[in-house]
């Protein structure tokens, strides 16, 4: 069957299709090679391993799609945490202290979004400016304090199985849910497909950005949500290069980089491809450079097959 | 008449560009239920007028009254808010959006609070039965061609309950038979739902056709409001440029016999089937035909920009190599794009940059670029093709539709062309910068240049070219010598039946 001559929901389901066909294939590709791999263990750890990425990559979905970029989840992420893990060995009360950290990512995000949407600079730009910002405040107020021995109910959160992939699964319908039934959500393909349009058909454009950036700060609270409470200790050096790991997420899913299509969907199997990899490597004792060089391999194929098939389709 | 009769009255409206005045107190009033045309030159203000009943630009002085009631837009949904919905020159869609989300942005139906995806597409489909537009309301607009862009957009302005529609040049990218259709629909909502219409275009056959009344603006002043009935055509045209106007059309040049462009059996998929013909010097052959008859196709095709199948280019007689756009500008070919904004010229930069990109390789040595040079050329064709701009350092952007076809053709004599293929070569242009256009195109005639003219105008194709050719699915379906044809053999031939 030629792709031209599907429909245009057919061709959206295959678009979808592509990048869990390629999950199926890595999955099954490390099942064969490994005997360790093929253990409903390894499956329950991988998507453990990816409860944090996957909130922080769920954000940054909605993100892209309305055609902006957040550099600074990352650096959001360790503020967080270190808020977060001062006032609890403060003695804060714990649900304090999850608001708070919570607060201080919507806060974070929301200056994000002000600061590009008020100042009209990309949201690369903003965002990398913030994201050295917020890593400094995050040093500054961590420096010289040992967070580490929390409450038993806060290491509830991150810990064993279910709690932390009940978390991620919550917050990827959420955004799921908020793409395709709120107004803002429904908009931001709109957005991300073309501003002015979007813009003179009367869409509150700003308010829809900055509300889409501070969501990205929750869910970077999630993350750090998760991973303060799973180590048990609070360091400002976190989420060094999460941001590039969740955009690499969302663009191996099928997420366009310029905004428009996408779905959260597609990130799931993102962040599942990116740790499936991670873990199938290590299975085979590859170390973690050769993972790194592996994942950069799937985000420029994932990227170039998208680019293959479009002007394929341009053409036809 | 008293002042609330009008649904929409500006007065004095007033707005100021950096270093260009470009509304000087205009006034303008639109009545309930009249179809209200608004004429001008490029760069009379009939689109910064339209901006500013938008909301897309903020006036400087002057009031704005909608159904007698003074408002202030401050931002694009004000107007909106008070039933007014504007259909701008440009697809205003979002590309990569199915037809129902495109229809209803932005006023997407509600349930409860959340979008109402069910009645999102079967309101959609009920209006595409309503307007006869035979579209699936899941089909991605990006994949769609211009005119069912422009109806779904046509269609989407009259989905709310618009008290006032604005049209920017709706008909330019469309073809007869969906024109008929465009005006039926207007028609029909003026008489039954007394909306009013302001509609801008630059076709007078039109403005007679469908208007009640007109506006006509000059240099961003008013020029004077008259019932259509009381005026004629020619006195439409003379009250807009301020003087009356020649003959549109030159008297064409005789062409010489040396052949300088030949193409010998262009053949690319299904788009393209065989095309062979010729062009003398100082000769101009119109190609016409119906959308996707393979006009556009044949020129990017010999111009190196997408590859071809088979098939053989000779300028002057030699054969040369257009495998790639800068083989074909070398073998003396150049390509005028239709989109002179997106492929012909880079607009945020200056003319003389513009001029640059093709010409500066010719204008290097030991890989530095001779600005010195390439200044003094500029300054000449400017002078030579007289491109109406403050000067070379002006912005591309900044031109109208009539000076950036000057300044994509200067660029293009700058490399020695020996051959022009002007694809649609006044789209978007109005009546004195086509006239220009065309005088100019003579004058390259006379330096013994060649042009292939692709346009989808017959009445273009017949009066400024020596020889007609008419294609039909990728094939030469007839070839007419001047003075042979009439508007009608062409369409006939173009749809087949010839």
């Amino acid at each position: 069957m030629k792709l031209s001559n599907l429909t245009d929901t057919q061709k959206n389901m295959l678009k979808g299709m592509q990048s869990l066909i390629g999950l199926f294939f890595i999955y099954i590709l490390f099942m064969l090679l490994s005997p360790t791999f093929r253990s409903f263990d390894t499956f329950k750890t991988i998507l453990t391993q990816s409860t944090i990425l996957g909130a922080m990559a769920a954000g940054t979905t909605i993100v892209i799609i309305a055609g902006g970029l957040d550099l600074s989840i990352g650096s959001i992420m360790a503020l967080v945490a270190v808020v977060i893990g001062s006032m609890l060995t403060a003695g804060v009360p714990v649900v304090v202290a999850i608001f708070s950290g919570l607060i201080v990512g919507v806060l974070c995000g929301f200056i994000n979004g002000a600061i590009i949407q008020y100042t009209g600079i990309p949201s690369f730009i903003g965002t990398l400016g913030m994201m050295k910002a917020y890593r400094g405040i995050a040093e500054i107020m961590a420096s010289g304090k040992d967070m580490s021995a929390f409450p038993d109910s806060f290491g509830k959160i991150g810990s064993g199985y279910f709690i932390p992939i009940s978390i991620m699964l919550a917050c990827f319908l959420f955004v799921g849910f908020f793409l395709k039934k709120t107004k803002p959500g429904y908009n931001s393909f709109a957005i991300g497909g073309n501003t002015e349009v979007s813009r003179l058909a009367g869409i509150p454009i700003k308010k829809y950005n900055i509300l889409f950036y501070s969501m990205g700060g929750i869910f970077a609270a999630i993350g750090a949500l998760i991973q303060s409470s799973r180590l048990d200790f609070v360091q400002s050096t976190w989420g060094n290069g999460m941001e590039l790991n969740a955009i690499a997420a969302v663009i191996i899913g099928g997420t366009s980089m310029s905004g428009g299509i996408g779905g959260v969907g597609r990130t799931v199997i993102g962040v599942l491809i990116i740790n499936t990899l991670n873990a199938g490597l290590s299975h085979l004792g590859v170390g973690s450079s050769w993972q790194r060089i592996s994942i950069g391999i799937v985000i420029i194929l994932a990227v170039w097959f998208d680019t293959i098939q479009r002007k394929k389709e341009g053409k036809a | 008449m008293s002042e609330d009769q009008y649904l929409i009255e500006m007065k004095g409206i007033v707005k100021r560009f950096p270093g260009v005045l470009a509304l000087d107190h205009v006034n303008f009033q639109l009545k309930a239920g009249e179809i209200h045309m608004l004429l001008g030159e490029n760069g009379a203000g009939k689109s910064t007028l339209i901006k500013v009943l938008s909301g897309a630009h903020q006036l400087d002085e002057g009031e704005i009254f909608i159904e007698g009631k003074k408002v202030q837009f401050n931002s694009p949904q004000d107007p909106l808010d008070l039933g007014l919905r504007f259909i701008y020159q440009e697809v205003n869609l979002v590309p990569e959006l199915d037809i129902a989300r495109n229809m209803f942005l932005g006023i997407e139906p509600m349930k409860r609070g959340l979008i109402d995806t069910k009645k999102l597409y079967s309101e959609t489909e009920k209006y595409l039965m309503k307007f006869h537009i035979d579209l699936k309301p899941r089909a991605i607009v990006g994949d769609l061609s211009v005119t069912q862009q422009k109806l779904v957009e046509i269609a989407r302005a009259l989905v709310t309950d618009a008290k006032v529609l604005v049209l920017d040049e709706p008909t330019d990218v469309l073809e007869d038979r969906s024109r008929q259709d465009l005006f039926e629909s207007i028609q029909d909502l003026k008489n039954h739902n007394n909306v009013g219409f302001i509609y801008i275009s630059h076709r007078y056959q039109e403005v007679h056709d469908l208007g009640d009344r007109v506006t006509i603006l000059r240099d961003g002043k008013n020029a004077g409001v008259y019932n259509i009935c009381d005026i004629t055509l020619d006195e439409m045209i003379e009250k807009m440029i301020g003087q009356s106007v020649e003959k549109q059309y030159p008297h064409l040049n005789k062409p010489q016999d040396e052949e300088v462009l030949r193409l010998e059996n262009i053949r690319q998929g299904k788009k393209l089937n065989g095309v062979t013909l010729s062009v003398k010097r100082g000769e101009i052959v119109s190609v016409t035909g119906l959308m996707g008859a393979g006009k556009t196709e044949l020129a990017r095709a010999v111009c190196g920009i997408d590859p071809v199948d088979s098939g053989k280019v000779f300028i002057e007689g030699k054969e040369i190599d257009f495998s790639s756009p800068i083989k074909s500008i070398e073998g003396g070919m150049a390509y005028l794009s239709e989109d002179r904004k997106g492929l012909g010229l880079i607009l945020p930069h200056s003319i003389m940059d513009n001029y640059g990109l093709p010409n500066s390789p010719r204008l290097s040595t030991y890989g530095l670029v001779n600005k010195k040079q390439i200044d003094k050329e500029i300054c000449e064709y400017m002078e030579a093709l007289k491109v109406k701009a403050p000067s070379k350092h002006t912005k591309a952007g900044q031109l109208s539709g009539g000076n950036q076809q000057k300044a994509v053709i200067a660029k293009w004599l700058g490399t020695q062309s020996k051959v022009l293929l002007f694809d649609e070569p006044t789209r978007g242009i109005d009546i004195i910068g086509r006239s220009g256009v065309y005088s100019l195109m003579n004058e390259l005639l006379d330096q013994g240049i060649g042009i292939l003219m692709l346009t989808s105008d017959y009445t273009e194709a017949l009066e400024m070219g020596h020889k007609v050719v008419v294609l039909y699915h990728g094939q030469i379906k007839k070839v007419f010598e001047r003075g042979e044809a009439t508007e009608e053999d062409i369409l006939r031939a173009a749809i087949g039946t010839h």
